[in-house]
C-alpha cells in the first residue's frame, strides 16, 4: 500500500471563483507546490469531472475524485469517498490499487473506515465554517485529538482551516488539513502556500 | 450470453413512487411483461442507493436490469449493463469497466449521435424525447417521427423510443421501426401498473 505523503490537501469548489477560472487557480497552486486535489463539483455532469479531472492530472500530484469510483478509474487517479457514499469494499471490486479518502464526522466513522481500508480520512468541521455548516457544530481540536489516538491512518482535519489553525491541528494529532476556500479565495497564493508549508513542516 | 433488450424498458427512480417501493414496481414490471428494468437516481447516497439496486438485481433475475449514468454502481450490483446520457462517461471508459459483454445503451437526440454511439460500440439507442416530459425539464423540443425513422434506419443496433410516452401515444412510433420503447411515469403513476405495461406489451407484438 502507498503510504501517504502530502499533507495539505486542496478540495475544489469553482462556486468560489469567477466562471473558468478554476483549472487556472488549482494549477497555480500546483505550481506553488500543493501535491494533493480533490474535485469535488457536484452539480457536475460525470463526462464535466471525468474531463476536468484528466486536465488537472499530473506525474506528482495525486488526484482524487469526490464519490465516483467509475470516473477516478477511467481518469487513472484516486477516489475521495462521502460519509455516505460507496464502501471501501465496494471501490475494490471497481479498482484495487487507487488511494482511497474518506470524509468522516465523528469517532465512530474514521474508526469504521479506517477498519474497511480506507487510506485516510477528512475530519470535520473543527473549526466554525459556514461551507461545513450542515454537519452540526464544531468538532474542536479535542475531539481531533482524541479520535487521532484511535486510528492510525492519517487525519485531515477540515473546516475553518487557515495556517495557524493547521499547527494547531497538527499538535492535535492530525496528518495534515484539507482546504477550500481559505486557498482558493487567498488574495496572495504565494504567501498562503508558504504559510502552510511553515505549518505543516511540509505539503 | 446478452440478454434482451428489445421490448418495453422500464425506468424506475430509486424512491418510492405513490407508496409503491421500487421494488414492488420492479415485481409489478416483470409481471406485465417488460423486457428491461433501468434503474436511475440522481439525489440518493450511495450507501442507500447500492443496496437498493442489489434488491433489484435480485428481482430482476430472468430480465434485463441496467443503471443509469453510475457505471460503477452497475459494476458493485452486478447489472447488466449501464445506459449512459452524452453528458456522461464515454462508452469505452463503461466497457472497460463493465467488460465488452455489458449492455451499454446510449440516450441520442439526432442521427449524427446515434450513428457516434454505434461505432462507439453501444448496444442499444435511447432516442428522444419524443413528447413533452414533465421528467425533466428540456433544452429541446421532442423529436419528431421523422427523426426518429431516420435514426432507425440509419443504426444496425435497436433503437428504444423514449420521452413521455403513454399509451395513447405510441401507437405512431412503431412504424418508425423502433425496437423498443421506455416508459416512466406511464407505468410508475399508473392506478395499475402492470395492466399499463400489460397493455405497452401487447400494443407492441
Amino acid at each position: 500500500m502507498r503510504k501517504i505523503d502530502f499533507r495539505l490537501y486542496l478540495i475544489t469548489d469553482r462556486k468560489l471563483l469567477p466562471p473558468g477560472k478554476l483549472i487556472e487557480k488549482v494549477e497555480e497552486y500546483i505550481q506553488l507546490g500543493v501535491r494533493s486535489v480533490q474535485v469535488r463539483e457536484k452539480d457536475f455532469t460525470a463526462r464535466e469531472i471525468f474531463q476536468y479531472t484528466l486536465q488537472l492530472k499530473r506525474d506528482n500530484v495525486d488526484v482524487f475524485v469526490n464519490d465516483r469510483a467509475d470516473i477516478a478509474h477511467s481518469a487513472g487517479v484516486n477516489i475521495h469517498l462521502p460519509e455516505h457514499g460507496l464502501s471501501a469494499t465496494d471501490v475494490k471490486v471497481i479498482d484495487k490499487n487507487m488511494l482511497i479518502g474518506k470524509s468522516v464526522h465523528s469517532i465512530d466513522t474514521a474508526v469504521m473506515a479506517e477498519d474497511t481500508g480506507v487510506d485516510f480520512v477528512t475530519l470535520g468541521p473543527i473549526f466554525e465554517t459556514e461551507s461545513k455548516m450542515k454537519y452540526g457544530k464544531p468538532l474542536g481540536l479535542d475531539k481531533l485529538k482524541e479520535i487521532a489516538g484511535r486510528v492510525t491512518i492519517p487525519i485531515f482535519a477540515i473546516g475553518g482551516i487557515n495556517p495557524l489553525r493547521a499547527e494547531k491541528c497538527r499538535d492535535s494529532g492530525a496528518f495534515g488539513v484539507a482546504v477550500i476556500s481559505d486557498l482558493l479565495l487567498a488574495k496572495n497564493p504565494e504567501l498562503q502556500i508558504e504559510q502552510y508549508r511553515k505549518a505543516l513542516s511540509s505539503l | 450470453m446478452k440478454k434482451n433488450i428489445r421490448g418495453v424498458h422500464v425506468l424506475l427512480g430509486a424512491s418510492a413512487v405513490l407508496a409503491r417501493s421500487v421494488e414492488d414496481l420492479a415485481v409489478l414490471a416483470i409481471r406485465g411483461g417488460a423486457s428491461v428494468i433501468q434503474l436511475r437516481e440522481k439525489n440518493m447516497a450511495m450507501d442507500q442507493f447500492i443496496p437498493v439496486a442489489k434488491r433489484v438485481r435480485a428481482i430482476c433475475r430472468e430480465i434485463t436490469f441496467i443503471i443509469n449514468d453510475r457505471v460503477d454502481v452497475a459494476k458493485i450490483v452486478h447489472a447488466d449493463g449501464v445506459h449512459l446520457g452524452q453528458d456522461d462517461l464515454p462508452i469505452a471508459s463503461a466497457m472497460a469497466i463493465l467488460g465488452e459483454d455489458a449492455i451499454i445503451g446510449m440516450s441520442c437526440g439526432s442521427v449524427n449521435e446515434a450513428i457516434e454511439a454505434e461505432k462507439s460500440g453501444a448496444s442499444y439507442i435511447g432516442f428522444g424525447h419524443m413528447y413533452p416530459t414533465n421528467s425533466k425539464v428540456k433544452a429541446t423540443p421532442p423529436k419528431s417521427l421523422i427523426e426518429l425513422s431516420a435514426a432507425c434506419s440509419s443504426v444496425s443496433i435497436p433503437v428504444i423510443a423514449i420521452g413521455g410516452i403513454n399509451l395513447l401515444n405510441v401507437e405512431p412510433l412503431f412504424s418508425c421501426g423502433v425496437s423498443g420503447v421506455a416508459i416512466l411515469s406511464a407505468f410508475s403513476q399508473a392506478q395499475n401498473p402492470e395492466q399499463v405495461l400489460y397493455d405497452f406489451v401487447r400494443n407492441f407484438q
